[in-house]
């Protein structure tokens, strides 16, 4: 028998989007919505594909004070799907665990919400037959540090009347330094599990861990939801097409409608006679191919500037960077589907040679000496994060602590460009 | 870096003073009060960092008192470039380099390492009040600009640019303020957040609105169920007080109808049936008595038309009409015949005029026979074309021969012409003229060598003459006599000079140029009799050689002077043979030549007359042979031409054209002769045209007249006055004849039709009578009136009845049938009015109240959903988690750049910290050694103060006192060694500086101050010191010290 379903995760519907800078009136809409019409998206892809079932693996919404707007909008996309036959399976992950207040009385039938106590199974029947079974465990609360995966039945045994075996969970398989390690497990743990598909969410960039013996996979986000790499590119869901009691084929399927990239840029590349107008022709250039590799999305782009030349001194005064993003945002207004130029990260750097500087006996190399002792001296360093951490205003104090180790190397590197920069600056001729 | 010197161009009391050459070491410039010392320090300054800018309207810094530009000109060696700065008010300043480039001031001033004119004015270059104002040294921008220098001459101050970093974060962040960039941020952000949390909560009451919906429905319902209760019993009672009026008239109906006759059936349509027989029978008889009146008329008429008839007239009917449709024929005719007969006129007057054209011999058979053919035609232009071109030839043959005379005749003008001039000229004698000009150019020559033959004699004179006093002299012990090959190299270049002049006089080269020789001939043998008399001044005896040498120059001199009198004899001979009596000078021989060479451009010129005129008369003898020639051609075309013409008129007598006509004329005959012959034919066709039109006319006259002749029994007509007339008023009266016997046919027909209405009609009124008695019999009524009553109570009756069974429907209708409808009509027997709207206005009441409690619980109901719909559709919570999220993003960015910039100025901070404890004490330590050196042992170390604002000394017992304590005198030579240290230290990293002091001395004892010049002394190894001083003593301490040290006046 052939059947398929539709695997997703990480809806975080009506969620704002994190690490952009304020943009627009109407580019901020758009963004709002994304998360919406990404889901209408992945429910008209179930219609279309005629999908047996819908799996979702957490983190439907972004936290506990979910939105109204969002769950009207996710029982709408239920109820269509429940209208033609097609049965949804719902756990809840870290972001939305169970308990959190809900503006719907009552779901429709075709919906299946795994509860946090029990793994429970559930099973699928297609055309009167059962082809499948899933099982699903949702969060009771959002910080689950226990293994959940270890919680699936394990015998080692296949029951023949079980169909396919999925095992939805919302959980961290290995390393994952840009997710928190919640539920966290590793892939051992999951092919002990008597499951043959594990359909997991939490990882925001797709990936098939495992193909077979068990299927492992992160479908990722159905929209990306800031500049992060994790967020950067095409998102969307993984259609599973299963025969004879077995995953057959896999395929990703976007849904998204903003599509987040970064343009990054050496200005080095550019020579040493560009100036900032060359810097502007190089990035439209560069979005106008970015368009078409991804035709028909609206693009986030925001630009990293990195490298040392001429052009750090034209980008350094302020409001340069400013000026120049909002004649790219004038120069992409009306594009359709919408180009919006999120920002600009100035990383360049100046023309210093901190070697040659080093090598010197002045202040400059005075200055690179200090820097290298403080780098050196996690005592002074420690002066150094009291400086940067701004005892007042009171609420800039509660909300920003001390710098990190890795602020810290970073900002030593740039906070010292920028005295040698001055220093090394021209001085105004004599009277 | 060194001053080699200046030129100061006007500075104060200085004016043009020029210094130059400065070594390095200690240089002392000595000089009085008002000597200019202060001034020059001031020039020193300015020329080399500039001058105080100079403001509008006020005077420029020391302007020049005792003339000059301002400013001046200042000289250094920096390394190995040698730089020249040239500054002053109202000038531009230029710095330039040994190669001609030039430099702008940052360029020079990294050159010099960086140092700037505060720099300059505090450590290098000061004036004894400089030198004890120690806060010119811990000021800070003095202070700054000294450690700027040891971070490697980039310029700007350090401490600037920790205050510019410092700036940007005060920019960015001020912890008790809110226009800094993040503290508006966080305000903004502060309040999105609270925003936010409201929204939230609000979206977090959505169930609860549900719930209140839910209430608000059910309470709703509720109210619908009383409301329509009360509004069914209101109906009753509405219905009962609407249905009252038609209840109490549908009873008073009932009572009526039971009171009238039951007259209940009627002839149908009464009214209608009584009109139509009555109208029925009124019509039948009076159409009896119109077709009565009718017959009567119509017998008159008949009468009448009977009595004017004519029955002849209507034989001619036909023939009548036909020929009154020919009258407009016939008009038109007559139209045509007039017309015709015009042209006839008029082309008999045409063809008569053409033919007169024609000559007036040709008739119309004449004309017609005429050959007015294309092939006539062509034979004409043939002949025209034969004679033209025989005419054009004998014309070119003429002009020709005219042409020919008349160059016959310039060129005879031309003849006569050449021949007088050459009459004019006169006979010249050429080989005369010839023989003069040789002879000229022989004495030119002549005259160049005699010349050049004096000069050389009179060189060789001079030359022997000195030779000769030289052998009398002795020459003088110890001096050493002149080499003879000299005067014997100097004699013989004398005479190659003096063959050369003579040789070039006989080439006839120029006289400039052989006199010039000729004294150079001259001066070559003074110059070897000079020489030669030295020699024999410094020569203990004459030398036999020389002697030798001098007689046979004077042997030489003779035979000179002898070829010099045959030279000039053969030259006056010449000039004799000229018609001179003496020799020419060059002037007048130049005179002669000019006078010469005129005669033989004259010469030139006759000959060339003579050889033009011997070709003009070659020329005349051709142009009179064609002329002859083209007069025999002229002759024979005209003869040609003639014999042409004589043929063409036989010609024309051959074919009856008059002879006289021209081949044009003819063509112009034959052009007139066939317009005369299209105007005969057109003639002869009008002719016949009038012909045909009078022959129709006639026709129709006689036709006419036959049929007026026919008519005349029954008609009165003048035939013979105008047919047209007649024929038109037998016409008339035959018409009128036709209409008349039409109407006598009509009213025979007219009387047959009334014979029948009159049969009609009676029956008709017979039928009428019959049908009235009928309907009056079917009512039972007598007539008329009776009729009338009957109907009017049948008509009330069935009207009664209707409005009866309407009522007792809408009865019906409204309360229906069975046990209710009864109960209800028993309400209505009842017919209390005044309690039903009682009740009604009570339950009206009632129903109020619930509107009210509607539109209240409606408005809550709206409220709720309102709010419920708002949160379902509401984008707060994510708008507001967007701003939310912007306003972090933003934050945290500009927090990133607050605290690079803090970091930043605080690593400058503290690398100027270190810089200024780690570097210093150097400076220190030198200002301790010099100040040591200085105070014999006093003071052994200087120190910082620990406020870092001041200068602390130590003793020798270690006892410390502020800089402020000590005596002037010390005080002033501490700054001194603290200056001499920056100084110091400064040169380990740049250029070093030459130091000028102005009286810095002054206030040392003698001890100290002896100490002090051999300090500076030793400094100047190092730096250049420009020392000035009033007091001679410190001069001679200088010197006592360094006798060689540079001293330089000033008055």
């Amino acid at each position: 028998m052939r059947f398929r379903f539709v695997h997703a995760a990480d809806l975080h519907l009506d969620t704002p989007f994190e690490g952009l800078a304020q943009m627009s009136a109407d580019a901020a809409a758009f963004l709002r919505d994304a998360s919406l019409k990404a889901f209408d998206g992945l429910v008209t892809l179930a219609l279309e594909r005629e999908a047996s079932f819908v799996l979702l693996a957490g983190d439907l919404y972004d936290g506990e004070e979910r939105g109204v707007r969002a769950q009207l909008r996710f029982l709408q996309g239920v109820e269509r799907l429940a209208a033609r036959g097609i049965r949804t399976f719902l756990v809840h992950g870290n972001h939305d665990p169970l308990g959190g207040w809900s503006a719907i009385r009552r779901w429709p039938d075709g919906l299946t919400i795994f509860g946090s106590e029990n793994v429970e199974r559930v099973p699928v029947e297609v055309s009167g037959r059962r082809v499948a079974t899933v099982f699903g465990l949702s969060y009771g609360r959002h910080d689950v540090a226990e293994n959940l995966a270890l919680r699936f039945p394990r015998t080692g045994r296949r029951d023949p009347e079980a169909g396919l075996r999925i095992g939805l969970l919302h959980c961290s398989v290995g390393d994952q330094p840009e997710h928190s390690p919640y539920s966290p497990c590793s892939l051992a743990d999951l092919r002990r599990a008597d499951i043959d598909y594990w359909a997991l969410g939490h990882i925001h960039r797709a990936a098939v861990l495992q193909e077979g013996g068990p299927w492992v996979v992160y479908p990722g986000n159905t929209q990306g939801r800031s500049p992060k790499p994790a967020e950067l590119g095409a998102k969307g869901v993984v259609v599973v097409e299963v025969e004879s009691g077995a995953v057959s084929s896999l395929e990703t399927v976007s849904v998204d409608l903003v599509r987040f990239l970064e343009v990054r840029l050496d200005v080095a590349s550019l020579g040493d006679a560009a100036d900032l107008g060359d810097l502007r022709s190089t990035l439209m250039r560069k979005a106008v191919a970015l368009r078409e590799e991804n035709a028909g999305r609206a693009l986030l782009l925001r630009v990293t500037l990195e490298g040392r030349g001429p052009l750090h001194r034209d980008l350094a005064p302020p409001g340069a960077t400013s000026d120049l993003l909002r004649e790219l945002q004038e120069a992409m207004s009306d594009a359709d589907p919408p180009v919006w130029w999120e920002s600009i990260r100035d990383r360049s750097r100046p023309e210093i040679d901190i070697g040659a500087v080093r090598a010197r006996d002045d202040f400059a190399s005075g200055l690179v000496a200090l820097v290298d002792a403080v780098a050196a001296d996690p005592v002074r360093m420690e002066e150094f994060v009291r400086l940067l951490t701004p005892a007042a205003p009171p609420d800039l104090a509660r909300r920003c602590g001390a710098p990190s180790g890795d602020d810290m190397t970073s900002l030593l590197e740039e906070a010292s460009l920028l005295a040698l920069e001055a220093l090394e600056r021209e001085a105004p001729p004599c009277a | 870096m060194r001053v080699e010197g200046w030129f100061v161009d006007g500075f104060g009391v200085l004016s043009s003073f020029e210094t130059r050459e400065l070594p390095a070491g200690l240089v002392v410039f000595e000089g009085s009060n008002e000597a200019g010392k202060s001034t020059l320090l001031a020039f020193l300054r300015g020329v080399l960092f500039g001058f105080p800018r100079m403001t509008k309207g006020k005077r420029p810094h020391y302007p020049p008192l005792a003339g000059g530009s301002h400013g001046g000109r200042v000289f250094l060696r920096v390394g190995s470039e040698e730089v020249t700065i040239e500054r002053g008010n109202g000038r531009p300043t230029r710095i330039t380099l040994a190669d001609g480039s030039e430099l702008g001031d940052p360029e020079f001033q990294r050159l010099i390492g960086g140092v700037d004119a505060q720099t300059f004015r505090t450590v290098f270059a000061f004036s004894l009040d400089e030198l004890s104002d120690f806060d010119s040294l811990t000021g800070d921008q003095v202070r700054s600009r000294i450690f700027s220098a040891g971070v490697g001459g980039a310029g700007p101050s350090v401490r600037q640019v920790a205050q510019d970093l410092e700036k940007v974060t005060g920019q960015l962040l001020k912890p008790r303020s809110r226009d800094a960039e993040i503290n508006a941020l966080l305000g903004e952000l502060t309040a999105r957040e609270q925003e936010l949390r409201e929204a939230r909560s609000r979206s977090e009451g959505y169930p609860q609105l549900l719930a209140e919906e839910e209430v608000v429905g059910a309470q709703l319902r509720s109210l619908d169920d009383e409301e329509q209760a009360l509004r069914n019993e209101r109906a009753t009672y509405e219905r009962l007080l609407d249905l009252w009026p038609v209840w109490v008239d549908h009873e008073l109906d009932c009572a009526r109808l039971a009171e009238l006759d039951p007259i209940d059936q009627f002839v149908p349509d009464p009214i209608q049936s009584l009109a139509e027989a009555k109208q029925a029978l009124e019509g039948a008889l009076q159409a009896s008595e119109r077709l009565d009146e009718q017959k009567r008329r119509i017998a008159a008429e008949e009468q009448g038309l009977r009595a004017e008839s004519r029955p002849g007239l209507a034989e001619l009917g036909i023939a009548v009409d036909k020929q009154v449709g020919l009258v407009p024929l016939y008009r038109e005719r007559l139209h045509e015949r007039e017309a015709a007969r015009n042209r006839v006129r008029l082309g008999e007057e045409r063809l008569r005029t053409a033919l007169q054209q024609l000559g007036g011999e040709v008739d119309e058979a004449g004309l017609a026979a005429i050959d007015t053919s294309v092939t006539r035609a062509e034979a004409i232009r043939e002949w025209r074309g034969r004679l033209a071109e025989a005419l054009d030839r004998e014309k070119a043959t003429a002009e020709r021969l005219e042409a020919a005379a008349g160059v016959h005749e310039r060129a005879k003008a031309e003849r006569d012409r050449q021949t007088a001039a050459i009459e004019d000229v006169g006979t010249l004698d050429v080989p005369e003229l010839t023989a003069k000009a040789q002879a000229l150019r022989a004495l030119r020559v002549g005259l160049a060598e005699v010349a050049a033959k004096r000069a050389a004699l009179e060189g060789r004179l001079i030359a022997s003459e000195a030779a000769a006093r030289a052998v009398s002299v002795e020459t003088p012990p110890g001096v050493q006599a002149p080499s003879p090959r000299g005067s014997l190299l100097l004699l013989a270049v004398g005479i190659v000079l003096a063959v050369g002049a003579v040789i070039m006089g006989l080439v006839g080269e120029g006289p400039a140029s052989i006199i010039a020789l000729a004294v150079l001939a001259a001066a070559s043998f003074a110059a070897a009799g000079f020489t030669l008399s030295r020699r024999r001044r410094l020569s203990a005896a004459p030398e036999p050689d020389l002697a030798r040498v001098l007689r046979a120059e004077q042997a030489a001199q003779e035979e000179l002077r002898v070829d010099l009198v045959r030279t000039e004899g053969g030259l006056l001979a010449m000039a004799v043979a000229l018609g001179r009596e003496t020799l020419p000078d060059l002037d007048e021989l130049d005179r002669l030549e000019v006078a010469l060479a005129q005669q033989e451009r004259t010469i030139i010129k006759w000959q060339e007359q003579k050889a033009e005129l011997q070709r003009a008369e070659e020329r005349l003898q051709i142009l009179a042979l064609d002329e002859l020639e083209a007069r025999d051609k002229a002759e024979r075309a005209r003869a040609t031409a003639c014999a042409l013409e004589a043929e063409f008129k036989q010609y024309l007598g051959l074919w009856g054209v008059p002879a006289t006509l021209s081949p044009q004329g003819v063509e112009e005959y034959l052009r007139y002769a066939a317009v005369a012959k299209q105007d005969a034919f057109r003639l002869e066709e009008d002719r016949a045209a009038v012909d045909r039109i009078e022959q129709e006319i006639s026709r129709w006259q006689v036709e006419t007249a036959r049929l007026v002749e026919d008519a005349r029994p029954h008609l009165s007509l003048q035939v013979d006055a105008d047919l047209e007339l007649a024929l038109l008023q037998l016409a008339d009266a035959r018409r009128q004849e036709a209409e008349r016997q039409s109407r006598l046919s009509a009213l025979r027909e007219k009387g047959r039709e009334q014979q029948a209405d009159e049969e009609r009609l009676r029956g008709e009124t017979q039928k009428a009578s019959a049908r009235w008695a009928d309907l009056l019999a079917r009512v039972g009524a007598a007539d008329e009136a009776a009729f009338r009553q009957k109907l009017s109570i049948f008509e009330e009756r069935s009207a009664l009845k209707r409005r009866v069974g309407e009522g007792e429907e809408l009865l019906v209708k409204r309360i229906g049938r069975g046990v209710d409808s009864e109960a209800f009509r028993g309400l209505l027997a009842q017919g209390e009015v005044e309690s039903w709207e009682e009740r009604g206005r009570e339950l009206e009441r009632r129903l109020d109240d619930i509107h009210e409690r509607r539109a209240e619980l409606t408005k809550i109901q709206g409220d709720v959903e309102r709010r419920r719909r708002e949160l379902e559709e509401s984008a707060d919570v994510p708008g507001l988690e967007t701003k939310v999220e912007g306003l972090r993003t933003d934050l945290d960015s500009v927090l990133h750049r607050w605290r690079a910039h803090t970091l930043a100025a605080a690593l400058v901070r503290n690398t100027l910290s270190v810089f200024i404890r780690e570097r210093q004490p150097l400076v220190l330590a030198e200002a301790s050694r010099m100040f040591e050196r200085l105070t014999g042992g006093r003071y052994p170390r200087v120190l910082r103060a620990a406020d870092e604002e001041g200068i602390v000394v130590i003793e020798k017992d270690g006892r410390a006192k502020m800089s402020e304590e000590l005596s002037r005198g010390t005080a002033e030579q501490l700054y001194l060694c603290l200056r001499l240290g920056l100084a110091e230290e400064f040169s380990r990293r740049a250029e070093p500086m030459p130091l000028v002091m102005d009286d810095v001395l002054v206030n040392f004892d003698p001890v100290r101050r002896r100490a002090t010049a051999k300090l500076l002394l030793e400094f100047a190894e190092r730096h250049q010191i420009l020392l000035f001083t009033c007091h001679p003593e410190i001069e001679e301490l200088i010197r006592s010290e360094r006798p060689q040290t540079r001293v330089v006046r000033m008055s």
